[in-house]
């Protein structure tokens, strides 16, 4: 049972990962600091996994990029996309309304309907 | 350090310039991770912290898996300079995704990376040029000739492409045209436009040109190239023999559009120069590009006539596409003809006629014999040893090298690791001399390899490295031992012991297998074809399943007076096909296989020859499926040979797939009795 409950959870945690990461740019954050934030929240995520992460949203045109060199050592930096906030709004509306009708198939579970 | 390791090990199979960029990002990502795992500690950062921000990242395969990575397939033939910078990638994408800058490139996403007719036409992933050779049967004349056309030396180029447009046996030509000297390649479609091209370019140019003359519906074209792009260009000739399957097709279900190459013209070459450093170092000279009237390359230097005058510049100096020092093709081996400068007097070209269509330059100058053969030979000497000179550069700084040229020779094919084996063609029904074992034995041992017997009779060297496959298959072939019997040809013939070996055997298999081979060894098919002779209706070697298969027969009969009934035959025939009534015995034909026994048992000799022979069997194969040979009784070994070469020219004639049809689904499609029929009358005429 395990087994499948903890596939059922990457493959959530992986989407919604990835909306988490688009709302979070919309103020422009470096690698490590968006590690620090979703730790923070209840998505936390392996270290390593995020970068390649954020790489394949900027292949995607969802994120863009920029090395800044004034700190004590050169950084990233990472900011949402005009077409990724149009992403983002369509992916936050499914979210929603994923969530609703999940909410409705358990309350429809009632026990005295049950044959 | 172990974060660089880490690091490493994560970027290693990225494309360069991803592997650059994610090492700077995953460097200062670990490093922040580091700072904060000191911070919460309340200790300074040190190597163990970062070692510690290096574990937290997970293992590096793990990581490196995640990583978008689509690098296209000649990618690593490009930046590791075996690029010949020849374009005949960029000519046949069906997408028309490749662009060509000074270096072959996609210009957007290929869905299958590169994974196609790109890779599979790109001499220097493969020269193909053993099976180009064999169905191409190039010959080598050497003339010196002089067009009347103003051209580079001879003018022999020029006017060649003049007699063939205007005896239509092309619809366009394309050549190297220029920009004040940049290169660009040109369609010339008149004669008139010949002479604006006629001068030689020493520069990278692409085969553009001849995309767009398939857009521009031309039929037939005649091309003149450079020894690298006719390598590309016969590969493109040939491609399903040499890849195996159909073109590519592209989005839109269609291969690319070019016109039929009719005439592969090439031209002799030490290497090219990068343009814009020429340019350059003409400039540092005093030279202006756009005043150039002709260029020449003597004897190490770049010869530069301005406004009549001869400036020679050391070769040294300009750079040349570093692609061409993996070249080993000087005079364009593959062309129909080669022509160039080298090993004629003062204002004539030397022209190496290699086919029948390049015979026809004849019509179009005169051509003298008398070349300066060692000056060609030195030419293609140097070369070669520039080649080898890189080949051991590479060996030792340990860059990557793609070993093209193994397909130069026969039998050398690429094993699961990498390394390559080497198929020596099995002697005539296996049988070989005590020295010919001692040499494979010997060529083993020197260069590591294991031996292997494979089941048609062939020795196999395993573990070749491609650094030692030229000098394996010279030595092989000084005693005698020659490799192939690999790809779409006449392989090796399998022959049992047969009548002087065995007991049972009814006919010379040796004697004829070794008719067979001369026949018909490593002749060209459009897919592998195997013969096998058995000795007798026992068929050791399944010629049945053969797409060519023969056995021996005898079929008795009996000598009444001779014959008192004892028996002894009826005993031992396999098939029980005889009988025995009163004092004689009695053959039944309609089981009696012809095995000859009873002939051979019999004590008192009363069984007699009635008819001898050998069974043909046509079109059998095993494999994915099998499927028996039509059988037909023949009676010489001359009418074997010459329904089996029959055989080959109908084959030859219909099958459909290069390297899809074996004789026995050509024989299906076109029906069997349509095939057979053709086959009869070709052995008729």
């Amino acid at each position: 049972m395990s087994n499948v409950f903890k596939r059922f959870e990457t493959e959530m945690r992986r989407g919604a990962i990835q909306v988490a990461v688009m709302c979070l740019l919309e103020d422009e954050h470096y690698g490590y600091d968006i590690t620090k934030n979703l730790k923070n929240s209840r998505l936390s995520v392996e270290e390593g996994t995020l970068y390649p992460l954020l790489r394949r949203l900027e292949n995607d045109e969802l994120l863009s990029s920029r090395w800044d060199m004034r700190d004590s050592r050169p950084r990233k930096y990472y900011r949402i996309t005009g077409y990724g906030k149009e992403v983002r709004e369509n992916c936050l509306e499914f979210f929603k309304s994923i969530n609703t009708a999940v909410e409705q198939f358990e309350v429809d579970m009632d026990p005295e309907k049950e044959d | 350090m172990r974060i660089d390791n880490y690091i490493n090990e994560v970027t290693k199979n990225m494309s360069s310039d991803q592997q650059k960029e994610v090492a700077d990002e995953l460097k200062t990502h670990i490093l922040d991770s580091a700072d904060a795992i000191a911070s919460a500690k309340n200790i300074e950062v040190d190597e163990g912290i970062i070692n510690e921000a290096v574990s937290r990242m997970g293992p590096p395969e793990k990581l490196a898996k995640m990583y978008p990575n689509r690098i296209w397939k000649l990618e690593k033939i490009v930046e590791s300079d075996m690029c010949a910078k020849c374009g005949t990638c960029t000519v046949i994408c069906p997408n028309n995704i490749l662009s060509f800058e000074g270096r072959p490139q996609l210009k957007e996403e290929c869905l299958r990376d590169g994974h196609g007719m790109c890779f599979e036409v790109c001499p220097r992933v493969s020269s193909g040029k053993y099976q180009i050779k064999i169905r191409e049967n190039f010959k080598e004349e050497l003339y010196y000739g002089k067009g009347s056309v103003k051209g580079q030396d001879g003018g022999a180029v020029t006017a060649f492409l003049k007699h063939l447009l205007e005896m239509k046996k092309i619809d366009g030509a394309i050549v190297v045209g220029d920009e004040y000297w940049k290169p660009v390649s040109l369609i010339v479609q008149s004669a008139d436009d010949l002479v604006k091209t006629s001068k030689s370019k020493y520069t990278i140019s692409t085969l553009e040109a001849l995309k767009t003359a398939g857009d521009m519906g031309l039929e037939k074209v005649a091309i003149v190239a450079l020894p690298c792009q006719i390598n590309g260009l016969r590969k493109l000739q040939y491609f399903p023999y040499l890849a195996k399957h159909e073109e590519e097709l592209g989005r839109t279900g269609k291969p690319v559009k070019i016109p039929r190459i009719e005439y592969l013209i090439g031209l002799f070459c030490t290497e090219k120069f990068d343009y814009g450093n020429m340019k350059k170092i003409l400039a540092e000279n005093n030279v202006k590009m756009e005043d150039v009237e002709k260029f020449n390359v003597k004897k190490g230097k770049l010869l530069v006539y301005v406004n009549g005058e001869e400036k020679k510049i050391d070769l040294k100096k300009i750079e040349l596409c570093s692609g061409c020092k993996m070249c080993r093709d000087f005079d364009s081996e593959l062309a129909d003809v080669s022509i160039g400068s080298v090993g004629s007097p003062n204002g004539y070209s030397t022209v190496i006629i290699r086919t029948e269509k390049g015979e026809e330059i004849k019509n179009a100058i005169e051509l003298k014999k008398g070349v300066n053969l060692e000056e060609v030979e030195k030419l293609r000497g140097f070369k070669l040893k520039r080649f080898h000179r890189e080949v051991q550069r590479r060996k030792e700084n340990n860059e990557f090298i793609s070993f093209y040229w193994a397909s130069d020779y026969a039998g050398v094919s690429k094993r699961a690791d990498g390394t390559y084996f080497i198929r020596i063609r099995a002697k005539p029904a296996g049988w070989y001399e005590p020295e010919e074992v001692k040499e494979v034995l010997d060529v083993a041992e020197k260069y590591n390899a294991r031996i292997k017997l494979t089941n048609r009779g062939a020795y196999e060297l395993h573990g070749i490295s491609g650094f030692d496959i030229e000098e394996v298959v010279t030595r092989l072939n000084k005693v005698g031992l020659v490799t192939g019997s690999e790809g779409p040809l006449v392989r090796a013939t399998l022959a049992c012991p047969g009548k002087e070996n065995c007991g049972k055997g009814l006919i010379d298999t040796t004697g004829i297998c070794r008719i067979i081979e001369d026949k018909f060894r490593e002749r060209p098919t459009p897919y592998k074809f195997k013969i096998a002779v058995s000795g007798c209706p026992n068929k050791c070697m399944r010629p049945q399943i053969h797409d060519a298969g023969i056995n021996g027969i005898e079929f008795p009969q009996t000598n009444e007076e001779k014959c008192n009934g004892c028996g002894r035959c009826s005993e031992v025939c396999k098939v029980e096909a005889i009988n025995i009534r009163g004092e004689t015995s009695y053959t039944n034909y309609d089981i009696c296989v012809g095995c000859g026994k009873c002939l051979r048992s019999c004590p008192h000799e009363a069984r007699e020859v009635k008819e001898k022979g050998f069974m043909l069997y046509i079109g059998g194969k095993a494999g994915r499926e099998m499927v028996e040979g039509v059988s037909t009784k023949v009676k010489t070994v001359d009418e074997v040979i010459s329904i089996i070469n029959s055989v080959l020219e109908v084959y030859e004639k219909y099958a459909d797939k290069p390297q899809r049809e074996r004789l026995a689904a050509t024989m299906k499609r076109v029906g069997q009795t349509k095939f057979l029929d053709e086959v009869k009358k070709g052995v008729k005429g």
